[in-house]
């Protein structure tokens, strides 16, 4: 009896809690405030993996308050995309939202009237984000939408290279054969059949080296470390590695997948690849083990010619001074071309709608203070590498130090990700802002001097598309991107099957048919309407 | 060897082939789980290049300090504790009534109501209608959303045990207990439920796995973090230890190129392990529960 009492009573003050729990309504018409007077906002962050709780953030906390308002942050570091779908569509988005291109273009147009329309804010209440639209007129072109309102705010971080990727060689390896560094096509050929062939690491095995390797190509595109900056020894000036294949040339919109240049390159990596001078997994590894692989065992490198963002990075602190960074390669000795180089300025500095404030917000001008507040000179720089103290040194004659890691077995880059929000917050470094970078940015800066000539001479106005900065219509948008994908399966199917087996000579026409079939020359269309739009706004 | 005595050639050759091949699956199966388990002690360089196979290389234990020393995660092990019980509980108080009375012959809305509960099995709302509901019930950032959600009674599960009910207890078994002096609640506690034993810890079982590793719902619905169910958590520490192919100036860090994969392979053991000390408990009931009901004789 008692038990089924019990049993009875447990299964009523189930069901009644689950009645009770679906009428708390929590919302209230006025603004919220603590108790020292400040505005309570929520906020949204989608943060780097390893970026530590934002709460612990000096440099955070006292914006906030010289804002006069108290943010409740949700930190995102994964799977956004998921989680967004539900949230806009739910109409159910916290006041501020701050990511790298978190809520899109694509967005605001899809979900109208759920993000404030911030123009007649700035103008209000943000001096620092006027202030930086007259510096730099491009940031205001790139988070104007087509219609004239402004959603997302962009950065601008300065200090980036021209490139985010370097080509790297053993140079140990090349002194062991007594050989030179390759300054054309013909000559890394014979660099890196010298290393297939020869002990050139000089471990008394000589067949252990791997004598080229390169990131995972994608499905969607080129992008950083691969091959396509090979390219550049023709003359061709592609952006971020390669992506979909656009790129400008005097002032042309073009693609590179149809064009006989990329031919050329594409047969020159299968005479590598058949050769057996281009690592057997180049197209079955991932990225990690890309990684693994570079850093060898111990002493001993394994990896002679490859491509990455910066030396220890890529090869770890005991193998990176075997190597050095080299010059763009001409096609051939009598080659007459100036080489370029992959011109990733713009992708590696300027970013799009970092920050956008829900249209919901009860206090608009509390969130449009705070907006305002990391657009400060100060406050972006440590945004950007952390707070001031403990990452930044204040020389206090208004210069700036990034300071080394606390953790010695830190790299820079990690700890600045770890300490703030970095990359992935709006931020303006402005020109005038005397700041020493940290050690890796220096070394980043070393090793991109051997490009450097090559990317001094590049015409950006007219040879650099720029990617980044194009804003679409809807219609635009959609219909590219569905031409784009049926582009991108033909070409990068077809990228690793003549790499690996040949046959460009024999499919080439057929296959530029084809592309030009699913609509490249629509795209390139639409593509040089918008670039020659943006060109004349910048004027 | 005495058994060889008692058999002729042809049988001897069958059971050889039979042994071997049963070694062969065993194989397949068990090798990736112990390779897991050396992978998450060996050096990450050493695995991803193809030289650990059979023991490991590089020892050392930091993917699971790593993961250990990050506090979240016990608060995620406490929240998934409570959303698995809470939930296979509350799982189980909706979905065996409801089979038992499916079961009933004389009940004459069950042809209708089964068609209702099954066409939900192959068309539902999606997710961004179940989040409006979830949200005009006020469930979202609340636990509650974990143990009443469209999957607090999965229709597959249901039907499994409304087939048992109905080809386990006879209806004989209802009319004596009827002269008794029985009615159905009291019929259903007292005779139905012990006699269910092998098809409860079978669907109960379902249930908590689902529990356990129900990940989506954490990802949609929460946003609170110290409501975070284990696998969110497990998933965070996962891949704040990658190495990020952003390159870029983000990260580098031949320190989380060295462990990664340690990381990978050790929360693969942590969230699996408990579950996997739970199974042996049930699993005598399991082999006899599961295709329980499946045949009608």
């Amino acid at each position: 009896m008692k038990k089924k009492k019990l049993l009875s009573l447990l299964l009523t003050t189930c069901l009644a809690t689950t009645t009770l729990v679906a009428c708390s309504d929590k919302t209230s018409k006025e603004p919220e405030k603590t108790e020292d007077g400040r505005v309570v906002l929520t906020g949204l962050i989608t943060k780097h993996p390893l970026t530590k709780d934002v709460n612990k953030m000096e440099w955070l906390e006292e914006a906030e308050k010289r804002a006069g308002v108290d943010i409740k942050w949700e930190e995102v570091s994964a799977d956004w995309d998921q989680k967004k779908g539900a949230m806009l569509a739910g109409g159910d988005i916290p006041d501020i939202i701050v990511g790298p291109n978190a809520i899109t273009d694509a967005d605001f147009s899809k979900f109208k009237g759920l993000f404030e329309d911030l123009t007649p804010l700035i103008e209000e209440h943000a001096p620092n984000v006027q202030k930086m639209f007259d510096e730099k007129s491009e940031l205001k072109v790139i988070s104007t939408q087509l219609n004239g309102e402004i959603y997302g705010l962009p950065k601008y971080q300065r200090y980036w290279p021209n490139t985010g990727t370097r080509q790297f060689i053993n140079q140990q390896w090349l002194d062991n054969l007594g050989l030179k560094q390759p300054t054309n096509w013909d000559e890394l050929y014979e660099v890196l059949k010298a290393f297939k062939e020869e002990d050139a690491n000089g471990n008394g095995d000589p067949n252990d080296e791997i004598p080229m390797d390169f990131a995972p190509v994608g499905t969607g595109g080129f992008g950083f470390f691969q091959p396509t900056v090979l390219l550049g020894s023709t003359g061709m000036t592609i952006v971020g590695g390669g992506g979909q294949g656009y790129f400008a040339e005097d002032g042309e919109v073009k693609n590179f997948f149809v064009d006989d240049r990329y031919k050329q390159v594409v047969t020159f990596l299968n005479k590598l690849y058949k050769e057996k001078l281009i690592s057997a997994e180049a197209f079955t590894q991932d990225y990690t083990k890309y990684q693994s692989v570079a850093r060898g065992e111990g002493e001993t490198a394994t990896v002679g010619y490859t491509y990455g963002w910066e030396l220890t990075d890529r090869f770890g602190n005991e193998l990176a001074p075997q190597y050095a960074s080299i010059a763009p390669l001409k096609v051939d000795a009598s080659s007459t071309v100036q080489p370029s180089w992959t011109y990733d300025y713009n992708v590696l500095n300027y970013g799009v709608n970092m920050v956008q404030m829900s249209s919901k917000t009860k206090n608009k001008d509390a969130a449009m203070k705070f907006i305002n507040e990391l657009y400060d000179p100060k406050v972006s720089m440590q945004v950007l590498f952390g707070s001031l103290g403990t990452n930044i040194k204040d020389n206090g004659d208004d210069t700036y130090t990034v300071l080394p890691p606390e953790d010695e077995k830190m790299d820079p880059g990690t700890w600045k990700w770890t300490s703030t929000w970095a990359d992935n917050g709006p931020l303006y470094i402005s020109d005038s802002l005397k700041l020493t970078l940290g050690t890796d940015m220096q070394s980043v800066g070393k090793q991109t001097e051997a490009l450097q000539s090559a990317l001094d001479a590049v015409d950006t106005e007219n040879d650099v598309l720029p990617d980044t900065f194009l804003k679409y219509t809807e219609e635009d948008n959609n219909a590219m991107s569905l031409v784009n994908t049926e582009l991108m399966n033909l070409a990068m199917a077809n990228f690793s099957k003549w790499v690996t087996k040949g046959g460009i000579d024999k499919e080439w026409d057929a296959y530029v048919e084809k592309m030009n079939q699913i609509g490249l020359p629509g795209n390139l269309e639409i593509t040089q309407k918008y670039y020659d739009d943006y060109k004349s706004k910048m004027e | 060897m005495g058994f060889l005595k008692t058999k002729n050639k042809s049988e001897l050759i069958f059971d050889i082939i039979i042994y071997t091949v049963c070694a062969l699956v065993f194989l397949v199966i068990a090798y990736p789980l112990y390779f897991v388990i050396i992978a998450s002690v060996s050096d990450s360089t050493l695995v991803s290049t193809g030289k650990v196979l059979l023991f490991p290389k590089g020892f050392s234990l930091f993917g699971y300090q790593e993961i250990f020393q990050d506090s979240r995660i016990w608060i995620g092990y406490r929240n998934t504790m409570i959303y698995a019980l809470g939930g296979t509980f509350v799982n189980l108080l909706f979905t065996l009534p409801a089979a038992y009375a499916l079961s009933r012959q004389e009940f004459r809305a069950r042809r209708p109501l089964m068609f209702f509960f099954v066409f939900t099995m192959f068309f539902n709302g999606g997710l961004i209608p179940t989040y409006l509901l979830m949200k005009d019930l006020s469930m979202i950032d609340t636990m509650w959303v974990f143990i009443f959600n469209p999957v607090t009674v999965n229709v597959f599960n249901l039907i499994i045990t409304r087939t048992f009910f109905e080809s386990t207890i006879p209806n004989e078994m209802y009319e004596a207990a009827i002269m008794d002096g029985c009615n159905h609640f009291k019929f259903f506690t007292k005779i139905v439920l012990p006699l269910s034993k092998a098809v409860i810890s079978v669907i109960g079982l379902y249930y908590l796995v689902w529990h356990w590793n129900d990940f989506f719902t954490g990802l949609i619905y929460i946003r609170d973090y110290s409501l975070q169910p284990l696998q969110i958590v497990l998933r965070d520490i996962l891949i704040s230890n990658q190495v990020f192919a952003e390159g870029a100036g983000s990260t580098g860090s031949g320190y989380a190129q060295r462990y990664a994969d340690q990381v990978k392979y050790g929360v693969i053991i942590v969230s699996t392990l408990p579950i996997l000390v739970v199974y042996p408990f049930l699993q005598k009931y399991f082999e006899k529960g599961v295709m329980i009901g499946s045949v009608k004789g």
